[in-house]
This record gives C-alpha cells, structure tokens and sequence, in this order.
C-alpha cells in the first residue's frame, strides 16, 4: 500500500507544470494529506529514528532507500530537484531531518517534513511555501470539557475550512499537528454547543463545552434525508436526549411533555399499561385518526413502542405542512422523526443505565368514611342495612392500591471503524403501577449497523429492533366502584370471600374484581429495516430502502367463577390472537449541487407500502369448575348448548372483539427541491402524490404540495456589523398535507352477517348491508400556513422562534347521519365541513449566567390554540348539530354533554346552565325561555354553549443549572383555559342513595337534596401547572483507564400539581371526540382515569 | 455531466413506470364482508331468503333499552318509569315522556324514528336485490313477504309520527323524500296490504310461524281500518269488521290451551301460579303451538334477540336471592296504580303478569330481603313527592323507594339470557276479537254490541262475563288483555282518553296524539315537516 500511494503520490505531484507548483496547491495538498495524519497518535517523524550509511549513491536511490526502510516518502518534481547527483551519508539512528539536513548539504534542495511525506523543492521556491505557510504550520494540542471539568472523549476538533481534524480520546484530549496560526478550530460534539477557537500563538488550546439545546449548525432529521438547522424553512423543533423528561417514562411521547410548543402531550394518570397522546396544534379532525405520524430511522408508520427511551439518539418534530407534506397523505397530524443512536468511528462505548421508581398516589378522591356515612344516616333518620355496617371504615381506594415500583436497566455498546459502525441495546423496564395487578413489563433489544463499502460509494444500514410486552390491568370500572362501595362495610366475609352488597347495580367489591379477573396483554413488536445508498456521483445518491413491522397481540381473560359479575356462567375465559403487520420498500435519489453561492437540492422517490390488520382468532368459554386453568384452560369450561362463542353473552358483560381482517396499501411518489442563495435565501418545495386504497374508487389518488421560504436576515450585509445578532430567520411556509386515518374499506358498500333471522323452526345467518358505499370518500385535506421567526442574540444566549400557524381542514372525514330510506344504514363516512386551527408558539431559550463553574439554562414554550368549526356539510351531506360526549351514570343514560357545532370549538360544552339553590336547598336551573327551574323541568332544550374543554393555551418551562459536577432540573408545564367535566363528582353527590352508595366529602357538606345532572355547575376548571419534573444529577469524578464518565441522579416527578380541579387530574385527553370528560369507567361508556402518582426515582449511569 | 442528467431522466422515468403499474394494486377487497367484487351475482334461493328475512328480523328492536316500545308505551297510564334516587333520571327523558311535555329533540324520539324508518330501509334494499333477482320459485310469496314487513314498518310510523315520508327508493334519483299527509300514509299501507293478500302464505304451521303470512296482513288491515277515523278522519268500522270475520272464521287461529312446560330456575309455587294458560302465551318457550299467534316476533336468546321486556321493571335484588337469574334488575318502569287497580277479578288470569306483594327466594317460601334488611314487598303505590319534595317524580333510592310500582312480568325471564328467549305477540286472535267487538259497537254505536267478543275473551281468562258494557269498560278490557303489548297509546287516543290525567301527568295539548319528527331527521332531510304544534 505504501508503495502503490508514494507512485500515484509522485506520478501526481510530476505531472502538474511548474506554473502550477503554487504554494496554494501545497496548501490544498496538505490539507488533503493531513486527513490521513490527523488520526496519528503522534507526529512520525519526530519518533522515528533511522540508520543510514551510503557512498556516492545517487540522490534518487537514497530517497528510495528511505522510503524502503520507513514509511517516508518523497514528493518532488523530477524537473526542478536534480535526483541523479551523488551523494554519500551516513547516519546511526538519526531523526529524519537530520539525516536530511546532511544530505542535502550543498545542494539547491530544500525539504519540509510534513509527517510520513517529505516535499523536496528547489530552494528559492521552497522559500515562499516557507514563509507564507510552513513557518506558520504548528502542533496544537489540547484537552476538551464540559462546563462541570469532566473531559469529553469523542469530540471531533477540525481546522476550520479544512476536513482536517482529529477526535478527542478517552482522556479528552486531542492533538493536531501543522495548523496554521491563522487557522481556527472547530469544537463540536453531539449535545454541546460548537466552539471555535482561533489557533494564534496558541499551542495549547483546552476549551470548555456548553450543553446545547439546538445548534444553529445542528443537523435535523427530515423525510428522507437531514437538514442543517440553517437551512430548515419550516417548523421543526429537535429535542436532544439532554432534555427528555427524567424519572419513570415508559413512551417516546411522555419524554416530550410540555418540550414542545404546540405539541400536546397528555398522560390522564399513571396507568403502567397506557402510553401517553400526543396532539399537535389542535384538534383537526372528526373522525380520522388524530395521531402524528412517526418515522423511526427512515422507516415511515413505525411503532414508538418499539423503541426504548435510551436508544434515542434525538427527536425531531415536524409541525407545518411544508415539513409534514412529503408524507402526503399522513401528514396532516405532524410528523415524529425519531433518529436511534449509532456507532462512532473509532469508539468503542458500554454503556449501562438503570434506575429505580417508586410511585404514589398524589391525588385521590374525597369520600365519606364509614362514620361519616352512618352519622349522615342517622341524622336522616334512614337505616344501614345490617348486611352493610361491619362498623368499619374502609378505605377502598387504599385497598385496591399499593406503592408502585418501577426497575429499569439498560446496556448499550457501541462503536465501529472507519466503516463499519454498530449499535446494540438491550433495555429491560418494569413496572408495577399504584393499582394492585395493574404491571407492565417490557423488553426492547436494538441492533443497528452500518457498513461502508466500494471507497464509500455505497453504504449500507440495518435497523432491527425488536420489543416484547407483557401487561396485566385492571377493569376501569374498578376506580368506581372504589368509590361508590360503602365504606361501613368489611373488605372479606368471615369466611374469607370478599363481601358483596347484593341487588345494587355496577356496584362490586372493587378488590375482588381485581384478583377475580387476569386481563393481559402480550405484545411483540418486531421492527427491521434496511438501507442501501449507493452514491452514483458526487452529489448524486440513489437510496433503496425496505422495512418490515410485525406486531403480535395476544389478549386473554380469565374472569373467575367467583366473580360475581361472571359466577352465573360458571366463569369467563377469553384468548385473542392477532398480528398487525406493514412492509413498506422505497426507492429515492437525491442530487446536490453547488455553484458559487448557489446550492441546490433535488429529491425524487416513490414508495409502495403494504399493511394488514387483525389477522388472526378469538375465542371465548364459560363454565369453568376450577379456576386455577384461568385463561390457558379454555377447553376445561362447560359451554351450555347453544352458547354462541362469537356473541354477546350476558348482555354488556362481554363483548369479544372479533379480529377482522383488514389490509390497505399505499403508494407514493414525491419530490422536494431546496434551493440555497449564501446561506441567505432558502426555498424548498416538495409535491407528494398518493395513492391509498382507503379511498373511494374516484378519489384514490391526491397530490399534496408544499412550499416554504426563509430569509436569513442576519446573514444580510447591513446586519453584519451587529455582532450581538447571531441569527435571524424569517421563515414562511404553505402547504398541504392528508389524513388517511381511516379503517380499511370505508367507501365499499359492504354486505355481511346481520341479524339471524327466523324460519321454520330455526335460526340462520341473515346477510344485509353493514355499510354505505361511498366512491368518492377521499382524504381529509388540511392546508397549513405558518410565519416564523428564529432569532439568536449575544452569541445565541438568548435564542429563540415565534410561529403563527392557521391550519384549515376541508374534506373532513366525518360519520354522517343519513336518512333511511333512501340509505341502506343511517350513517355514511364521507367527506365533508371545515375546521380551523391557528394559534401562536413561542420557544425561548437562553442562558442567564454561564461561569466558569456555574451555569443556568432556561428553556419556555408557549403555544396557544383556537380551534373551530367552520363546517359540517358538504352540500349532498349535512349537520348542523351533533351531540356528543355522552357521558354515562346511574340516572343519567343518553345524556350528551358537547356539542358539535359551526363556529364552535370540538369538545363545546352543552349542558344546562346551573342557577344556584333555592330555599330549601335543591338545585336550579335556567330554561331556554330564562326561567328558573328545578332539575326534574330540564331537558335537552334547554342546554347552552358554556365554552370549551380545549386548553386555550399550554406552556413549559425547564431549567437547568450546573454547579461543576452538580446539576439540578426542573420542567413545570401547564395548560390554561380548558374545561372538564367533573362526572365522578356529580355520581358521587348522591345523598338520597347513602343507604346504597358511598358519596363524596362535598355531597355531604352541601347536603344537596337533588338528583344529579350534568351541568354548568360541574363544568371545572381544567387550568393546571405542575412541577413536572425535578432532577438532581451528580457526575462522579471517576477517571479511570475503565470508567470513561459515571453519574448518578434522583428525579421526582408531578412533585406539585396547581389546579382548582378536583378530581384525580387535571391532564385530559384531547385525542378523543368528547375530550374533557372525568368519567366513570368504560363499562358506563366514558373511561375512568387511573390514579396519577407522584415518582421518586434514583438513577445512575456508568460509560465504559 | 451530461449523462448524470440521463440517469436522472432514467430514474424519473423508471419511477412513473412503477407507480402507473401499481394502480390496480389500490383496489379494496374486503375479505370478511361480502360486496360487489366477491358476492356472487348469482345466488340460490337460501341466499336470498337469508336476505329478505332480515326485514322481519328488525322487529326484534322494537323493545329494546330506550326503544320504539319504551316510546310508545312509557306516555301512557300502563307503564312509567319514575326517577328512583336519580336513577333512571336519564336527562328527564321518561319525567318529559310521563308529563306528555316532550320535545322534538328526545333521545327515544329519534331512537323510534331510526327503528321504524331502517326497518323501511331494509325493506327497500331487500326489495330491490328480489326484483332483480332472476326467477326462483317462491320469489312471489318473497317479495310479498317484504312488502308485508314494510307496510307494518309504515303502520307503526303513521301510528306515531302522522305524517310521515312514503320513499320507496333505494337512491336519490327523486331526491329525498317529503313528508306525506298521514291519510296519504293510510292509503299507501292499506293499498300495499291489499295487493300482496293473493300472495301471502295462508297456511298456519310451523313452517309459516314468525312470518308476515295472510292473517298477518288481514289483522295490520283490521288495526288500520279500526283507527282510520283517527288517522284519516273517515271511519271504516265495516272494513275492519270484513277483515276481522275474515281471520275469525277462518279455523286457523284460537285461543291459546297450552301450558308452558318450561321450568327451569323458577320457584314453583310462583311458577304454578304464573305460567297459567294466559301467561303461556308469552312464556320463554312460546311458538308455533300457540294458537293466538297471529304474528309473532321469534326470538332466541342465544341465535337472536333484541326485546327486553322484562329485566328494566325487575326489582333490584341480589343475583341469586330472587328468580336465580344470572342478571339483575333495573328497577325501572311500573305499572301506575290506576291502571293496576283494572285488575280487579282475583280469578282473572291475566293477573299474573304482576310481580306485587312479598318477593319470594327460589324456596317459594322466604321472603327475599331489601337491602336495608326489610323484607322486599312490592307496593302498588307510587308515592310520588314523599321522598323527595324537590323532585316529586322521583319515588326515591331508598328501600321503600325501590318497591314502589307493580312491576310487569309479562314475558317471564327464561332465567339464563338478560336478551329474551321469548317470541314477541304483535298481533293475536284475542285482538281480532276485541276489534271485530269494538267496531260492531262502533258501527252501532253501542258499546253492548261488543259484549259477545269481550266476554268471549273474558271467559278464557277465567274472569266474570260482562252483562253490561260501557265504552270505558271496552276500554278497560283492552287494557288487561294487551297490557305492555304496546296497543295502550293507540287504545286510549281511539277511545278519546289521550287528555286524561294521569299519574302527574296534567297536559292535555290536542296534538301529543302525534309525536314531533326527530329534530336531527329535520336536519338530515330538509323536505320533512314538523308536525303541528311542535
């Protein structure tokens, strides 16, 4: 190999003309040769040692003769140095230029060492190299820290201009030889802020690394490629791992809370087995699916729960439509880039992450206790049944609850060569929630590698990551029946069983319908894609790629024979099995090019994706003699002649999902231009065509474009002077994007089982239409505008973007009620209605002090929301008004509490307005007409608007700060203006019932006489500001030839919640069409939230 | 560079090449249900039976929770359903039902007009697939059978609603379809009826059980014409007579003999007392051997049913401590004592339908507890204002509020399935008795007239004969013998008694002898129009 270079070397270096031997061709030389030499531990020349002993041996075969023996080489001209002179040395183990010096005593040839090369010129010639750059060529060395002094291995330092550069080793520390003094470097890491240093006289240079939020210089993930963050012209925000929430976090999107401006993160309880939602800027959708799209490693609809929080590498959220739009047709929720951790090139990493969990219960609801209850019915003079009074006080919430404990534990390895590079995690987690039962134990395994191949013309990458899920939980219904199960009443008979109240509905003892039920759930979710970019030219890359996902479900239930609810049927057991699975292959290219100031990037593609649903079975037995089979036991239970195994059984006890098959597929085309004027002027646009077989026979295919500008007014000569303004960026986008979140075979007429029908003597299968066709359902179309500006100040201390955003949705995907006749069913899902969102985001960040030791970081978002419905028809289909939001109670059957409405918010509030008391202490109302009535006078006529559940605005605020090896964080975040239905209390104000139902603290302080209804009364504020998240980290001042970095922390989270709601919490689910109910369980039609906790966890992390 | 360009060209080109190959790959073929690509076009006769079937199958939902029946029969003075502790408050739907002080915008309003009008729906789809369909034998018969179900659809919306859409279509090609006058309404059912007669199955067996045959069609005539002076102004007392002699005499149909063998988790003291040869006529395994069964809805608690007309007025009483049912009570509607209080021949049959007095366990012998420790005694009396002033209708969620109001046990829970195994009676010989009796005293104007039917029926209930008869006692009659048949709303508007109070009810507004057309179907087709006075 030495060989073969030092001849293209030479034949290369020969063959230019003497004109070109210009110093500035040895510069550019040298800056090439010095990739090769940057990563050399130390320079060769100056520890090699050579022994030389020639007579009168020409020139030419002393120079090969060193070559022979070392790994010198020469590069010189023929034409200018006279190689065929004699010359005689004689050297013992003498350095280079020693042995050089000798050598060419007295003749016209100067030499410059530059590491294993030696430059031989004429002298005169050499002179002005010399001194223009030679002389100025020096080592610089030095050791690289963050803010606490813990060095930073891997930190790459380049000569700024060059692609010269070197990466810190496992001390930190780094050296580069030959920079020149008007040289500046590059400091840069992943999670630091960018440094540059300028080289001066300086030959030691130690720089101090910030943590950063988002670099200017910062690459963001986008469809199908990166982008500098300079060159981005949409909204796009990138979350780093530095500032995911701390503590006990199961999901991607629970790292996000309150992170993101505009992105709506809620997580209604703890509930171990339940992830969190996300919504971004606003509600936009009726009945498509409201979830953004995410795309893991390039691979578009992958499952976020096939990632652990540890293997990711950063986040990057797409909220435009000119960002969203090269997804088309799924765009139109936002998009969720999330990129995984890889290999560094000459690396090896070991890393190992754990922490400890444990949870309680922050808030619970207030309920009477037995004394209260019997003092109540004392001084009602109404009897306790003798069956109900034990004389105890049981606590029932307390009885079905525990101190959760969450164990996680992560290795991750990782490393690679100059071409090969690998990645490998394994993360257990466990979690056992507050609510007995209630366990979530999850395994996630991650394998990436990328490999370099043909001179790094084509490069290959494989993602697998596989996650198998194991969750037990409980019935919602449980919470309630904690609450309402009287509390004079033992929790077990003397005899062991657990104590029932007979002949009162929906009321069971909570704890025995815990262990007398198993519901689990098995996951496993298997994730691989694959990616081959080949680069045809420069500038020109063809990139395949294919991916596959697996998801395999395996649902069981076991309801035992001494569960009241299922001791009829001797039992219940239930197994369902079925896999989700999506194959997507893509084929794009990307071409760029620069032509002075002008740089230009071209993206063409396409993509052909294939998914399927619910393949797979279910069935279901009843009558079982023992318990102990559960769920495995199946073919143990006694079915009755008759029992329909795939019907409803004891009414609303029980109904089986039937897995139905579904598939759909999905194909693209698309197109992004980006064009670049000095960093000054950007523009992008992109076109994506899709096709979805979702869609009716005239409407499957729809072109989805997007364009977007940015100037970069700082970059602007008349802002140049203003050194305290590092960037300012107007951005301005349009575009559209689509939403498909649709089930499969929504606009065919479908036919299928109906009702049995009846016919001499028996029962057979009748056949009608389950649906109404709609050949021209299509997309639902969300045009998005957005206006913002990015600045950054005294040296971006104080860096910041303000977006404006109006969203409109047309062609909204919505159930209509149709009339019969002439329709076949009474809904049809068609397109049809306008909505809106617009609103404001900000996201501040800035760093108040920085000192040596001591550092404040502080970060803010705000978003504000307006959301509205500008339509529901679309000429052939209409509604004017749909009621929604029924809320479920004892009493209070087919009461709706929202309304859907033109020029109203989703999630309006509709309900009768409360008028205060009268005399004798009952509860008035306003009617329609205004006049004040009681309860029992109200109806549905008389409902008003009374605003909205949506927030009007929400916010977060994180704050860092370092003391040297000590850091403390802390995220508060918070929602403003949303109102929530409060169902729980007005269930529980039932004071007449006391004999046969448990009631709240504040039904018995108000003594109310009436019978519940929803109203403006229980309409609460929904406004709350929580300390998220506080965590104290402390990095060990480990340095060890084994331990790179080892720290140690304890997060708390929901430490403190402000809120003048007084139900379990305040965080709502806005994803759901009827957001902003506290409901009572599902079985009553409304879910019922799981107590939220508050988590103490203690962390460490050790980096080998 | 100019072949970098090429290959640009080359991979534009190759792209479009792909993606206009892939265009047939985005056609849908739903491999669970059946539609245009894999239904056969072609299909046997069972097939189109399994089609066409379905219309009758609709009628299952016409007792359902918050139901058509629950409609029709919670405004009268034979069922309420009062707010006990706030259950059944139910956003004051059954107080606003009771009160006749409803609305256009009530949930069972729409929940009736979705029943009746999708039945029709049916009927019109189902009608069409048969028109198309190539020849079969029995395709006549079929179609008539359809036609049948439809006009009983219609029957029970003209009932109700008065004026209402006639559309026979399947597609919009007439637009939608506008209100038609109700005479307009009587015309077409009556027109429909009469032309499928010659081509309805006359044979009465098993074969023909739980079908629209030609008693079924001659009994919807007799009830059309018995109220057409109600619903067109002009009465029709000889035609109903014509129809009514017609099935009378006809030998197929008579009073029910049998005894219902069917045993299973009822006490037997009570079960001796209950399942008496009245009671058998809508005990769980009634059918075909019923002879009063002029039409009935065949139901299966496992294979298929809808109705529950049982388990909303069952007390609330533990689940094994009363009737060993594995589900328990609503503790919903009752009976109001005055309409109880028409059940006074203690040897009258029809009594049983009534859970009153002591509830007894399995043992027939001990008395099932309150859950305040009290034994459970059903009291007839509603004591409406007692435990709540503030909310008169509500009896009160206390113990004694929970036994208020003689409950209806009618169609006996079969004791396994909360979804009734019982056939449903719509139309029965007794009717047609009670009718051919009502309209000859009409025609007569003399309600004596109608002593033989009443009595006829009267002697197979083992109650006293009549020797006078007043228009009331006609009335009165029909109360006992179709009490919660769902005939009560359209007995007492006939008989002139609709302004009666009742209960607490106290409004008498003429025109809540019709309901308002649901607010959301004046929405959904802007050519309906409201009925007067809403």
């Amino acid at each position: 190999m030495k060989k073969l270079l030092t001849l293209f070397m030479r034949d290369r270096f020969v063959s230019y003309s003497l004109k070109c031997i210009k110093v500035m061709k040895i510069t550019v030389l040298l800056s090439i040769l010095g990739v090769c030499q940057a990563f050399a531990t130390s320079t060769y020349s100056q520890t090699t040692r050579l022994t030389i002993d020639v007579q009168n041996t020409k020139l030419k075969d002393v120079l090969t003769k060193i070559e022979d023996e070392s790994e010198f080489y020469f590069l010189y001209s023929s034409k200018l140095v006279d190689t065929e002179k004699e010359i005689s040395v004689k050297a013992d183990n003498l350095k280079i230029d020693e042995i050089l010096t000798s050598a060419f005593q007295g003749l016209d040839i100067e030499y410059a060492i530059v590491d294993r090369q030696i430059i031989l010129s004429p002298k005169a010639m050499m002179k002005d190299y010399i001194e223009t750059v030679a002389q100025q060529q020096k080592k610089v060395s030095g050791k690289i820290t963050d803010s606490s002094g813990a060095t930073l291995p891997g930190v790459s330092v380049i000569v700024k201009g060059t692609t010269s550069g070197v990466i810190t080793d496992s001390n930190g520390s780094y050296s580069l030889s030959n920079v020149n003094e008007n040289a500046t470097l590059q400091v840069s890491f992943v999670g630091m802020k960018s440094q540059e240093v300028v080289v001066a006289n300086k030959t030691v240079i130690n720089v101090v690394l910030e943590e950063e939020t988002i670099g200017i210089g910062e690459v963001v993930a986008i469809g199908y490629g990166t982008q500098s963050k300079r060159d981005v012209t949409s909204a796009i925000i990138t979350i780093a791992p530095k500032e995911f929430n701390k503590g006990i976090v199961t999901g991607v999107n629970s790292l996000l809370a309150g992170k993101v401006a505009g992105l709506f993160i809620s997580q209604p309880g703890s509930d171990p087995t339940k992830g969190a939602t996300v919504q971004l800027r606003g509600s936009s959708t009726l009945a498509g699916g409201s979830q953004p799209l995410y795309v893991i490693d390039g691979f578009p609809g992958a499952d976020i729960s096939s990632v652990a929080v540890e293997d990711i590498k950063s986040i990057t959220v797409a909220k435009d439509a000119s960002s969203t739009a090269i997804y088309g047709t799924r765009g139109a929720n936002g998009v969720i880039f999330i990129t995984t951790k890889r290999g560094e090139t000459g690396k090896t990493t070991l890393e190992y992450h754990t922490y400890y969990g444990v949870e309680t219960i922050s808030r619970r609801n207030q309920v009477a206790t037995g004394d209260q209850v019997r003092a109540q019915l004392k001084l009602v003079n109404l009897p306790l049944a003798v069956t109900d009074n034990d004389g105890a006080n049981t606590d029932w919430q307390k009885v079905i609850s525990r101190a959760g404990l969450t164990k996680n534990n992560n290795i991750e390895l990782g490393g690679g060569t100059e071409d090969t590079h690998y990645f490998a995690s394994v993360t257990f987690n466990d979690r056992s929630g507050v609510v007995l039962k209630s366990h979530s134990n999850r395994f996630t395994g991650r394998f990436n590698l990328d490999q370099e191949l043909f001179d790094k013309r084509l490069k290959l990458s494989v993602n697998v990551a596989n996650n198998v899920i194991n969750n037990s939980s409980v019935d919602d219904g449980v919470f309630y029946y904690a609450l309402r199960f009287l509390p004079t009443s033992n929790v077990y008979n003397p005899d062991g069983s657990y104590k029932e109240s007979p002949g009162r509905q929906i009321y069971y003892n909570p704890l025995g319908q815990i262990n007398n039920a198993d519901l689990v759930d098995k996951y496993n979710n298997m994730t691989a894609n694959a990616m081959a970019v080949l680069k045809i030219i420069d500038g020109l890359n063809f990139t395949g790629t294919y991916g596959i996902q697996n998801s395999d479900h395996l649902s069981s239930q076991y309801r035992t024979n001494d569960n009241p609810i299922y001791a009829p049927v001797g039992g219940y057991a239930q197994r369902t099995a079925f896999k989700n699975g999506t194959s997507v292959y893509e084929l794009y290219s990307d071409y760029s090019k620069t032509f002075g100031k002008h740089a230009l990037k071209l993206l063409v593609g396409y993509s052909d994706e294939k998914d399927y649903f619910n393949d797979g079975v279910g069935a279901q037995s009843v009558g079982f003699l023992v318990n102990s089979s559960g769920y495995y036991g199946l073919l143990n239970g006694n079915i009755p002649v008759g029992f329909n195994p795939l019907g409803r059984f004891l009414g609303s006890m029980v109904s089986p999902s039937n897995p139905a098959y579904q598939d759909a597929r999905l194909i693209s085309l698309y197109s992004r231009f980006n064009y670049n004027y000095g960093d000054k002027y950007i523009l992008q646009g992109v076109v994506r065509r899709d096709g979805s077989s979702k869609f009716g026979a005239n409407n499957k295919w729809a072109i989805f474009p997007a364009v977007s500008a940015a100037w970069v007014i700082s970059q602007e000569s008349f802002l140049k002077g203003y050194s305290k303004l590092d960037n300012l960026k107007l951005r301005a986008s349009y575009g559209v994007s689509g939403n498909q979140g649709i089930a499969p075979y929504a606009s065919l007429p479908r036919f299928g089982p109906s009702s049995n029908y009846y016919n001499n003597g028996t029962f057979n299968q009748g056949f009608y239409y389950k649906q109404n066709p709609n050949s021209d359902l299509k997309w639902e179309k969300t045009t998005s505008t957005d206006i913002g500006l990015d600045f950054g100040l005294w040296g971006n201390r104080l860096s910041g973007s303000v977006d404006y955003y109006y969203k409109l949705t047309t062609d909204l995907l919505n159930y209509y009620q149709v009339p019969v006749p002439p329709y076949a069913v009474n809904t049809i899902l068609a397109n049809g209605g306008s909505l809106y969102n617009k609103g404001i985001e900000i996201e501040l960040s800035g760093v108040p002090i920085t000192t040596g030791n001591f550092s404040w970081k502080t970060n803010f978002n705000f978003a504000a929301n307006k959301n509205r419905i500008t339509s529901l028809s679309n000429g052939v289909y209409s509604q004017s008004t749909v009621y929604t939001g029924e809320v479920g109670g004892q009493g209070l059957s087919a009461v709706t509490s929202q309304i859907q409405k033109v020029g109203q918010a989703i999630g309006t509030w509709y309900l009768p307005e409360y008028a205060g008391k009268d005399n004798s202490g009952a509860s008035l109302f306003y009617k329609a007409d205004g006049s004040i009535v009681k309860g029992n006078l109200i109806t549905s006529s008389d409902n008003k608007i009374l605003g909205s559940a949506l927030p009007k605005f929400t916010y977060g605020w994180t704050n860092s700060l370092n003391y040297k090896n000590l850091g403390f964080s802390f995220t508060i975040r918070g929602v403003y203006g949303s109102k929530i239905l409060n169902a729980v209390a007005v269930n529980l104000n039932r004071l007449n019932s006391l004999q046969s139902y448990n009631v709240s603290v504040a039904a018995i302080r108000e003594g109310n006489p009436d019978n519940p209804i929803y109203s403006s009364h229980d309409l609460e504020n929904g406004s709350f500001l929580r300390l998220d998240n506080a965590t104290i980290s402390y990095k060990l001042p480990i340095q060890s030839r084994l331990i790179r970095s080892a720290s140690i922390y304890t997060a708390g989270q929901n430490l403190f919640t402000i809120t003048k709601f007084t139900g379990v919490d305040p965080e709502i689910d806005l994803n759901s069409q009827a957001p902003g109910i506290n409901g009572l369980g599902s079985y009553l039609g409304t879910p019922a939230t799981y107590f939220r906790t508050r988590t103490i966890t203690i962390g460490l992390n050790i980096g080998f | 560079m100019k072949h970098n360009y090429k290959r640009i060209l080359f991979l534009v080109l190759l792209i479009t090449a792909i993606t206009t190959g892939c265009k047939d790959a985005l056609i849908e073929y739903d491999r669970v249900n059946f539609n245009s690509s894999n239904f056969p076009t072609t299909l046997n006769k069972a097939t189109y039976y399994s089609i066409a079937f379905v219309s009758i199958a609709t009628m299952r939902d016409f007792g359902g929770w918050n139901s058509f029946f629950d409609l029709i029969e919670t405004c009268t003075d034979e069922l309420l359903i009062p707010t006990r502790g706030g259950d059944w408050g139910d956003g004051g739907m059954w107080y606003n039902l009771h009160m006749h002080i409803w609305t256009a915008d009530l949930p069972t309003l729409s929940n009736g007009w979705n029943w009746g009008f999708g039945g029709i729906g049916k009927c019109n789809n189902i009608l069409k697939t048969l028109n198309d369909a190539p020849d079969f034998d029995g395709k006549v018969a079929l179609i008539a059978e359809v036609r049948a179900m439809r006009a009983l659809y219609y029957y029970y919306m003209m009932d109700a609603f008065g004026n209402v859409p006639i559309y026979l279509k399947t597609d919009l090609s007439d637009g939608l379809p506008a209100t038609s006058p109700r005479a307009d309404v009587f015309k077409f059912i009556e027109s429909e009826l009469l032309a499928i007669q010659p081509e309805l199955p006359a044979k009465v067996d098993a074969s023909t059980y739980g079908l629209p045959t030609l008693g079924f069609d001659q009994a919807l005539l007799a009830k059309l014409y018995l109220n057409a002076q109600v619903y067109t102004g002009t009465a029709r007392w000889a035609d109903c007579i014509t129809q009514c002699n017609a099935l009378a005499n006809s030998g197929k149909y008579g009073f029910s003999e049998v005894i219902s063998s069917f045993s299973p988790r009822i006490p037997t003291p009570l079960a001796a007392k209950t399942l008496n040869k009245f009671m058998s006529i809508f005990a769980p395994d009634n059918g075909p051997q019923i002879k009063e069964s002029i039409f009935a809805m065949a139901n299966d608690g496992q294979k298929g049913s809808g109705c529950i007309f049982t388990q909303p007025y069952m007390p609330k009483v533990g689940d094994k401590s009363f009737l060993e049912l594995p589900y328990g009570g609503w503790s919903g509607g009752c009976a109001l004592p005055s309409f109880f209080a028409k059940f006074n021949d203690p040897n009258d049959l029809r009594n049983s339908m009534w859970l009153n007095g002591p509830l007894y366990a399995p043992d027939g012998v001990t008395v099932v507890k309150n859950f305040d420790g009290s034994p459970y005694v059903i009291i007839p009396e509603l004591k409406f204002g007692v435990a709540n002033p503030s909310v008169p209708y509500d009896v009160g969620g206390t113990a004694d509020g929970q036994r208020q109001g003689v409950r209806c046990m009618k169609y006996y829970p079969d004791g396994f399935h909360d979804k009734q195994d019982n056939d449903v009676q719509i139309f029965r010989y007794a009717d047609i008795i009670l009718m051919r009796g009502e309209a000859l005293a009409r025609q007569g104007n003399d309600p004596k007239l109608a002593l033989p039917d009443v009595n006829a029926v009267r002697v197979k209930r083992n109650a006293a004969p009549f020797t006078n008869l007043t228009w009331d006692d006609l009335l009165d009659e029909r109360g006992r013998e179709f009490a919660y048949e769902g005939w009560r709303r359209n007995d007492l508007i006939r008989f002139g008694q609709w302004g009666n109070p009742w209960g607490l009810k106290v409004n008498k507004e003429a025109f809540r002898t019709i309901f308002p057309i649901p607010t959301n179907q004046l929405q959904l087709n802007t050519n309906l129009k409201q009925n007067p006075g809403y």
